[in-house]
């Protein structure tokens, strides 16, 4: 939808954006190179690369203050996004009123969702749900005005969020799919992705905030792509076992704790039938960033409310895989880079 | 209980008073900044409204009283903000060297 903010909500959301970036782009660049410049050959495991860089750039001023703009901006966002969708919440609740939907909405009245997900997660106030129109606000709005232009997480400043998710619902592994679930789906920024890819496939999109799927269904209804919207837990959907060709998720399992993400995998394989396929689109392990690299993306854990980032980091994903029964597992880079970068993986044929 | 806390949040330039300090500075650049699109809005409104065009300002050149009754803010400005470390009778006596009756 076109939000259409008041002159300060706008100019106060567009300045995050432009502190994300330079914070991205210059000041975290300078410290990469202090870091570089200094520890020509840095160490390979994850605790000494943390304590390495962390020493070294102890009192630099491109580091510490990178460090704490972007935390600064991540607390910031909902401070400055909340009010400014409030002041528009009448065109907003008419626009999620959906006149004519395309697919469907089903929402859970009796679903407890699970105390992990619950907390503060990203530093929003209340969490996912903390507030009735935080997925429009995060949707539209967050990344609109700060993330896409400031970067975010693994993502660069200035990179496109959309297009990653379009060359990665590229990479499924046929085109002939006839049920496609996708797993935290949020307000579909990969859902709609994957409808163009597979036009002719049913999707069904499980997530658990309420407010993400109300956003979903409106920008269904505005696009005319039929989805269905699915309120639920990715490990526990209660869909029908076999029912599914292909299990999708984009950025899910960081946002879950390790011994969640078995219980997702463990998921997708019964959600499947024998033959179908897995395709999950994550942060790239450790061992395939640089030193300085990993401890930015790291640093996420404590710092911008991504509690299980670590472990799930931590979490050998093959392995995982292997034993919920997955075959032909395989992972790259979109594009030669590591972000984004992809899982793919088969239930065996009966 | 959500991250949102300011108890938990960590400090990122030495100290807790530093951090304090530079979260009041980012937010009066954002104030700021918002003022200054404001001020662009504005004067894009007032060249619509065929009031002043941009250019206008930009070419204005203040006469002797315009120019005088600037210089006396600008350097009432840079005295209350430079002059912030000074003892509290010296800021009292500057300021009420302002009040014109
Ligand atoms: C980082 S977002 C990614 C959203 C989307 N896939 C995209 O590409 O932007 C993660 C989403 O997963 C949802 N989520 C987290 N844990 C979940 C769970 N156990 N079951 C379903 N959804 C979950 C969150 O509510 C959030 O909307």
């Amino acid at each position: 939808m076109d939000m259409d903010l008041r002159q300060r909500r706008r100019a106060s959301l567009e300045f995050l954006g432009s502190v994300q970036h330079f914070a991205g782009r210059t000041l975290q660049s300078a410290a990469a190179a202090q870091y570089e410049a200094a520890v020509p050959a840095p160490p390979d495991s994850l605790d000494e690369r943390r304590e390495s860089v962390h020493s070294t750039l102890d009192g630099s001023s491109v580091w510490e203050f990178d460090r704490f703009l972007t935390r600064w901006v991540a607390e910031e966002i909902y401070v400055r996004a909340l009010p400014a969708i409030e002041e528009i919440r009448g065109g907003v609740e008419k626009w999620l009123d959906v006149a004519r939907p395309s697919g469907t909405l089903t929402l859970d009245p009796d679903l407890v969702p699970p105390a992990y997900w619950e907390h503060g997660f990203h530093l929003a106030p209340g969490g996912w749900d903390g507030h009735d129109l935080m997925g429009p606000a995060i949707s539209e709005l967050v990344f609109a005005y700060v993330l896409t232009p400031g970067g975010v997480g693994a993502v660069r400043a200035g990179e496109n969020l959309n297009d990653q998710r379009s060359q990665v619902a590229g990479e499924t592994r046929r085109t002939d799919y006839e049920h496609v679930v996708e797993l935290g789906a949020s307000s579909g920024r990969f859902t709609f992705a994957l409808r163009r890819r597979l036009p002719d496939a049913r999707i069904t999109a499980v997530e658990l905030s309420e407010s993400a799927l109300r956003h979903a269904h409106a920008l269904s209804a505005d696009k005319g792509a039929r989805i269905d919207w699915w309120q639920g837990a990715a490990e526990d959907t209660k869909l029908e076992s076999g029912s599914a060709d292909l299990v999708a998720c984009y950025t899910l399992l960081h946002e879950c704790p390790a011994e969640v993400n078995l219980q997702i995998l463990a998921e997708a394989f019964r959600l499947l039938e024998p033959g179908g396929d897995l395709m999950i689109s994550e942060i790239a392990p450790y061992e395939h960033q640089n030193a300085f690299r990993a401890v930015v993306l790291d640093w996420e854990t404590e710092n911008r409310g991504e509690p299980y980032w670590r472990e799930v980091m931590a979490l050998d994903l093959h392995r995982a895989l292997a034993d919920a029964g997955f075959v032909d597992i395989e992972s790259y880079g979109v594009g030669g880079g590591v972000y984004p970068w992809v899982t793919r993986a088969t239930k065996p044929a009966a | 209980m959500t991250g949102g806390d300011v108890p938990n949040r960590p400090h990122y330039l030495g100290s807790d008073r530093l951090d304090d300090l530079a979260r009041m500075i980012t937010e009066l650049t954002s104030e700021l900044w918002i003022l200054k699109d404001r001020n662009m809005v504005l004067e894009k409104l007032l060249a619509e409204a065929g009031v002043v065009t941009v250019e206008s300002i930009d070419s204005y050149q203040p006469d002797a009283e315009t120019a005088a009754h600037i210089a006396a803010e600008r350097s009432a400005l840079a005295a209350r903000i430079f002059g912030a470390v000074l003892p509290n009778d010296q800021r009292l006596e500057r300021e009420l060297g302002t009040v014109h009756p």
